[in-house]
């Protein structure tokens, strides 16, 4: 495999074993939640992050930058299928007038990760570490000290960010409008 | 960082650190007078609350809980892959049957670039890959210099099939001359090198199928190579169906007899050569057929293109058109036309021959292509007509006969059971005995009419307006010759008036109904049975414009005349019942519609049995109610019922299969089982077309009902042409204002929506709903499906206010017109809570709880506490619950 040049470039290099990670994860979660499994999502997550940082460590420049990289596909995939799954299943009626219903699945915990990414490209112009706060933390799923690594602040600011960059987005949803 | 939020963020986290009580005041002194950093800061703090619990899960959780994860589109996940012995650099192109990406041979020791064609997911791969292994050897002992080769093919781990091709640098043929502005001799040259390797690959039993000029490329150093030569075929299923065959060809260049999926030879590919050179000669295409439906495009292709030099594009500055239209007047035109004939069979006789008048023109010898003699479209008429043309004439013959013809009575005994009954209903009153003769009258001409039906073609299409003449020419002499028997003439016409309804010419029946009517009002009396039998045509009638209350007004006094004179219990009541029941349906009134229903069948399976199309007519027609109430499986039942008891009665092509079929379909997809429902819509679509021709409203609703299906099944693009097509249709074929069009109008609409093209959605929906609340009245229930459809768009435009008005004005006609415990009640209330909760309105939150707790126990009640839509509904709740907020 060539090496890439940008992080453009490894984005969509590392893209399709994300893409893999994800599903391993999402079965996993599932079956944990039926099965009552110990293991917990964190450390899904973290084994996930293991498996491809080992699969790929000729592309990093150091963990730090592994974690951004990561948590940028990680956010590509999941926005990408969000989109994908935001489909129709059902009409009603003989010929069926069809009804979207399906605008709730994506709003399981009231969080519609198409508008979030779509605020969080708001947030990146007004504030950009805060965006790649949220992006690390929510997208990429980082612990406090893997985002903290990965942007080189303290982990004190990164707690501080994610308060103020959920707040910030949170009225922007709700505002549903650019400010 | 941004001033204005570095300023406001700076506030806002000093505030934070006061308790809630005191963060106003607080930010009032760090403001100032500045009035809109107060509002703006205060808006934060808003928020602040609702935040702590915000993303808390990483958004993988989200997404996980909702199904598995399959393909997702938007990764491409080839690049860098290894494919057999290649390895995939970059994708080139993207088509209907998949990606194209170059690639190179894995060894480093020499460099070789190949066009790696891996077919897009759905082709059937296994099919692919057999008729792969039989074709293979005939693909590749095709060795032209002008044919790019094909090398290998294979599947990948995941079994996806792919073709390895020698890659061209190149660009497209049309492409090439237009830049280099070759003369027509040059281009002419050029075209002579391509037709000798369509003729090399037609002497090796290879068709191409699939020529355009997208597949022809031309070297840098002007060397044509044709591309995907036999692809098409390999990827064509064994049972292809009109849908799926479409999509593996490009309409523009398509034969006539491709278009109509009849068998394709080497004539074919002659066509799309036809069509190449008219572009390359004049710069326009001589049809448009992108976009257009299967049926439309049939048609646009059966007609006799213009020709070449009255087409010359408008592009070329006007001294150059004169001179090139002159330039191709005579020979050009005769040669272009000669290959492209609608009729196979009248083109030339092999591509070698085509070439050959080019090379005779070019050397200024006289060709031999002559302008077609034939008018191909009287032949096809006759072809198609047959049938019709038959019946008209049967119309003409039974009147000029004076009606009651005895030839006729050997017809009549093949409805033996028909007669029986009116034998029955005559027994049950004296009057109708006494004229027992004006009902076999009725028997003939309603047998006629029956004909029709069947017989009835596609209106919109030219040719037919020759059956209808035949009619028309009918209805004047019923007017003229019969003008002393009124009570014969308004029988005849209410029988008219039928046919003309089944030919979906409405006018015309509404008018012969009229005048019946009138007539009988007069002759037979008000309350008489004549009266009543044309107030039901004229309700049918009403109700297939979607005139609702009028047909309700028909349906109701003739239902009363009925009871009157028949007694509560007798097949003319059952028939009224049964209009009445189906126009209720139509106007959302189900509770109402079903009572009717199940009395008419009651009534019919007593007086008909069950071996009658009345009967089955009647079960069906209460099926859909069964499917309307969400009584999913009863309604199965009643249609599969329907469905084995109609195969008995009828022959293998019937109006009513189809349309059992296609209601059949419509349940199986609510049910999620696809594959069953796909089978019978293609079924009850081939039936239609073979029935009705290829634009009917009925058509249009097997079009309607196949692009739900492909919807569901996540084959979104295919679903938005077949939901464009049975719009244009059922413009073009019903009354203005017909509620189906609103139907058509809706899906698309959906469709758009979840393609995320939220304003085009919201354009649709719209006007969907403005139709449907013109012709159904404001609190219909399908008027609460149009508002909540637009209110998910202005969701997803970020404009929970305007949804929330919406979902609450639906909610409110669910709450009227839907049982209690109807889980879509529910869902709605879900929805303005969660609209009200975005819109982060404090003064909504008590009605926002209150729906919630409504919603839950209903979810829980009908799906269970562990359901998506239940959990969903209950962390809504705990969110809105802290009354902390000031």
């Amino acid at each position: 495999m060539a090496t890439p040049e940008t992080d453009e470039d490894r984005i969509r290099t590392i893209l399709p074993l994300v893409y893999d990670e994800l599903r391993r994860l999402a079965r996993h979660y599932i079956r944990r939640e039926r099965a009552n499994h110990t293991l917990g999502p964190t450390a899904l997550v973290h084994e996930a992050y293991l498996r491809l940082a080992e699969q790929t460590s000729t592309l990093w420049k150091n963990r730090g930058h592994f974690y951004s990289i990561a948590a940028q596909a990680m956010r590509r995939v999941l926005v990408n299928h969000a989109v994908h799954r935001r489909r129709i299943k059902r009409g009603g009626g003989r010929e069926a007038v069809e009804f979207d219903e399906q605008q709730v699945m994506c709003l399981d915990d009231s969080v519609d990760l198409i508008s979030v990414d779509e605020a969080l490209q708001s947030l990146a112009e007004v504030d950009e570490q805060k965006a790649r706060v949220v992006e690390m933390k929510f997208f990429g799923s980082l612990t406090n000290e893997e985002t903290a690594e990965a942007l080189g602040v303290s982990v004190t600011t990164v707690k501080r960010e994610w308060r103020l960059a959920r707040i910030w987005l949170l009225k922007q949803l709700n505002a549903g409008e650019r400010t | 960082m941004n001033r204005r939020w570095e300023s406001v963020e700076r506030i806002l986290e000093a505030a934070l650190e006061h308790t809630p009580e005191e963060r106003s005041r607080f930010v009032r002194t760090q403001c100032g007078a500045d009035e809109e950093l107060r509002a703006e800061v205060e808006a934060y703090l808003n928020c602040s609350d609702e935040s702590e619990t915000f993303l808390v899960k990483p958004a993988w959780q989200a997404l996980s809980l909702d199904e598995d994860m399959d393909d997702s589109p938007e990764i491409d996940p080839y690049p860098g892959r290894r494919v057999g012995v290649y390895r995939i650099v970059r994708r080139i192109a993207s088509g209907g049957m998949g990606s194209v990406y170059l690639a190179e041979r894995d060894d480093e020791h020499f460099e070789h670039r190949v066009a790696v064609k891996i077919i897009r997911h759905g082709f059937g791969s296994a099919d692919i890959l057999r008729r792969f292994k039989a074709e293979r050897q005939l693909l590749a002992r095709l060795d032209h210099t002008y044919i790019a080769k094909l090398l290998d093919g294979g599947a990948t781990e995941e079994g996806v099939p792919y073709l390895v091709m020698e890659f061209i640098d190149g660009e497209p043929i049309d492409e090439y001359c237009a830049k280099r502005n070759l003369s027509v001799e040059a281009r002419l040259k050029l075209f002579l090198a391509i037709c000798s390797a369509v003729q090399y690959a037609h002497q090796n039993l290879v068709v191409h199928r699939d020529l355009k000029p997208q597949n022809i490329l031309i070297t840098n150093d002007g060397t044509p190579k044709l591309l995907d030569f036999g692809i098409a075929r390999l990827l064509q299923s064994d049972d292809d169906e009109t849908a799926t065959s479409f999509r593996t060809m490009t309409l523009n260049y398509a034969s006539p007899e491709q278009i109509r999926c009849d068998v394709v030879g080497t004539a074919s590919d002659q066509y799309s050569l036809g069509v190449i050179l008219f572009e390359l000669l004049c710069g326009e295409r001589p049809y448009r057929l992108d976009g257009l439906s299967p049926a439309l495009a049939e048609r646009s292709s059966e007609t006799p293109p213009p020709k070449p030099s009255a087409s010359v594009s408008d592009s070329f500055d006007d001294r150059y058109r004169k001179w090139l239209s002159r330039r191709l007047a005579g020979d050009l035109d005769n040669i272009v036309l000669m290959a492209m004939r609608p009729v196979a069979e009248r083109r030339y006789p092999s591509v070698e021959r085509f070439a050959n008048d080019i090379r005779l023109h070019l050397s200024g010898m006289p060709v031999t292509a002559r302008p077609d003699a034939l008018s191909y479209r009287t032949r096809k008429f006759i072809r198609r007509n047959a049938v019709a043309v038959a019946a008209g004439l049967v119309v003409l013959l039974s009147l000029s006969a004076g009606l009651v013809s005895t030839s006729w009575q050997a017809r009549i005994a093949q409805r033996e059971r028909d007669a029986a009954d009116i034998a029955r209903v005559a027994e049950q009153s004296q009057r109708e005995a006494a004229e027992s003769n004006a009902h076999r009258a009725e028997q003939v001409s309603r047998f006629l009419g029956d004909l029709f039906e069947v017989a009835a073609p596609d209106q919109s299409l030219g040719e037919t307006l020759t059956a209808r003449q035949v009619l028309d020419r009918g209805t004047a002499r019923i007017e003229s010759e019969l003008r002393n028997q009124p009570k014969t003439r308004a029988m005849l016409m209410t029988t008219m008036g039928g046919v003309y309804m089944n030919l979906g010419a409405y006018e015309e029946a509404g008018r012969l109904l009229q005048s019946a009517l009138e007539i009988r009002r007069e002759e037979c009396g008000p309350s008489s049975e004549e009266t009543a039998e044309t107030l039901n045509s004229l309700a049918d009638l009403a109700q297939q414009r979607g005139e609702y209350d009028k047909a309700e007004h028909a349906y109701t006094e003739a239902l009363d005349i009925r009871r009157d004179l028949l007694g509560p219990d007798s097949p003319g009541v059952a028939e009224t019942l049964n209009g009445l029941g189906l126009l209720l349906e139509r106007k959302g009134e189900y509770e109402r519609s079903e009572h009717m229903l199940r009395e008419a069948l009651a009534m019919r399976e007593k007086f008909l049995t069950l071996n009658h199309f009345d009967t089955v007519e009647t079960m069906l027609n209460l099926a859909g109610v069964c499917h309307r109430l969400n009584r999913l499986d009863e309604s199965l039942e009643l249609y599969s019922s329907a469905l084995a008891l109609e195969r008995r009665l009828t022959i293998d092509l019937h109006p009513d299969l189809a349309v059992i079929m296609n209601s059949l379909a419509a349940l199986l997809i609510d049910q999620e089982r696809y594959d069953q429902a796909e089978s019978f819509l293609n079924e009850s679509l081939s039936m239609r077309r073979k029935l009705f021709g290829v634009e009917h409203p009925r058509v249009a609703s097997s079009l309607s009902n196949l692009a739900n299906l492909y919807k569901a099944t996540d084959r979104l693009n295919q679903a938005r042409s077949l939901y464009e097509q049975s719009l244009a249709m059922r413009r073009n074929t019903l009354p203005e204002h017909h509620p189906d069009i609103a139907l058509s109008l809706n899906n698309l609409a959906s469709l758009h929506y979840a393609q995320k093209r939220f304003g085009q959605a919201a354009f649709y929906y719209l006007d969907a709903l403005k139709l449907w609340e013109r012709q159904l009245g404001r609190t219909h229930p399908t008027v609460a499906v149009a508002l909540i459809n637009l209110a998910n768009v202005r969701m997803g435009q970020g404009n929970p206010s305007g949804a929330a008005a919406l979902y609450r004005r639906a909610l409110a006609i669910r709450r009227e017109s839907l049982p209690d415990d109807h889980p879509a009640t529910a869902k709605t209330g879900y929805y303005l809570a969660l609209a009200l909760a975005r819109a982060g309105n404090a003064s909504h939150r008590d009605e926002a709880s209150q729906l919630l707790t409504e919603s839950i126990e209903r979810f829980t009640g009908y799906y269970g506490t562990d359901h998506r839509l239940t959990t969903a509904a209950r962390k809504l709740l705990a969110n809105l619950q802290p009354e902390t907020r000031p």
